[in-house]
């Protein structure tokens, strides 16, 4: 999977939407943004959503590709 | 001889009571004398070197102790180690002054020293403010922003969040930084997003080099009034955020 093919880089320096980017002390979600050049690097190898959840160990990571299941740009 | 105690006294002198009380008179001169020879023996004589272990001889070994008042006593008498005393306590007296001394700007006595530092502080500390009166040479710096232990925030494993959001910087020339990782160094870079009137990131600016290990950072110029300040978690596991707090450079 490459992300620069489902992902918009929002901010012109290669990142996208994260809407689980941070959780404050109260465990509240903050939004901000991730890394395309990252998300290839880590899990570019990998094509399902499951494949990668199972790689990390990232609560908002998992979140974050459940998400983009959610958003019809990364197979289950 | 043998030592008399003070209770062999009194028992020889009883005994000469008790045989004129009774009349009996049975006390000849002889005896008397013997008695009164024993009493001169415990007493002693006076001379320099009285018979040890007499009356005479302990009180000159008190006297020679105490030594004589003068103004030269005897080396190592109670009353010469007290006038050494005396002029340590007169050396003390003198350096601490008196409550009248004023106010002294060079030498002087403790209490003079201690008012002029009393007022040199009044110069500098509002006691009723409870504020300084001057800034401090040097100490040009007040927290811009800052993070409250309570908050730790937990970045995501390539994630980067805005820790400060809109931070007014108009009054400074620079801001610099401190930032503490929670248990270890991870990857990490923290950002200054200067913005526009318009609410504009126009500058990305990186403060901390990939992957640097130190953890202050700055002075860095302020480019725009306002500005977000960024942690990227570069980290393949989330990391948590203890500490970071950005240090404004005021004009002037």
């Amino acid at each position: 999977m490459d992300f620069r093919n489902i992902l918009e880089d929002i901010t012109g320096a290669g990142e996208a939407y994260m809407p689980y980017a941070a959780r404050d002390g109260e465990g509240n979600w903050i939004d901000g943004f991730i890394s395309i050049d990252f998300l290839n690097a880590n899990f570019g190898q990998y094509e399902t959503a499951s494949e990668m959840k199972a790689a990390t160990t990232s609560e908002g990571l998992r979140l974050f590709f459940d998400w983009l299941v959610e958003q019809g740009k990364l197979p289950a | 001889m043998s030592i008399v105690t003070i209770g062999d006294f009194k028992n020889y002198l009883q005994t000469v009571a008790n045989a004129v009380s009774s009349g009996k008179m049975n006390v000849n001169d002889a005896e008397v004398k013997s008695v009164l020879q024993t009493i001169a023996a415990a007493v002693g004589e006076v001379s320099a070197t009285p018979t040890a272990n007499t009356l005479a001889d302990r009180l000159k070994a008190i006297a020679d102790r105490l030594g004589e008042a003068s103004a030269n006593p005897t080396a190592n008498t109670a009353l010469a180690r007290l006038k050494a005393l005396e002029g340590y306590l007169d050396g003390v007296e003198a350096a601490l002054g008196t409550q009248s001394d004023a106010e002294a700007t060079g030498n002087g006595s403790i209490i003079a020293i201690l008012k002029r530092l009393r007022a040199i502080l009044s110069d500098v500390w509002n006691d009723t403010a409870n504020a300084l009166n001057v800034q401090l040479t040097g100490s040009n710096l007040e927290p811009a922003a800052n993070f409250a232990l309570s908050q730790d925030v937990v970045v995501t494993s390539g994630s980067s969040v805005v820790v400060y959001s809109n931070v007014d910087l108009s009054k400074y020339t620079h801001i610099s930084g401190v930032f503490f990782m929670k248990n270890n160094l991870w990857p990490h870079k923290i950002t200054v997003g200067w913005k526009n009137s318009r609410d504009s990131i126009v500058v990305q600016q990186e403060v901390v080099e990939t992957g640097d290990a130190h953890k202050i950072f700055g002075p860095i110029p302020i480019i725009t009034k306002n500005a977000n300040i960024r942690v990227v978690n570069q980290d393949t596991v989330d990391r948590t955020i203890f500490t970071l707090d950005i240090y404004g450079h005021i004009r002037g």
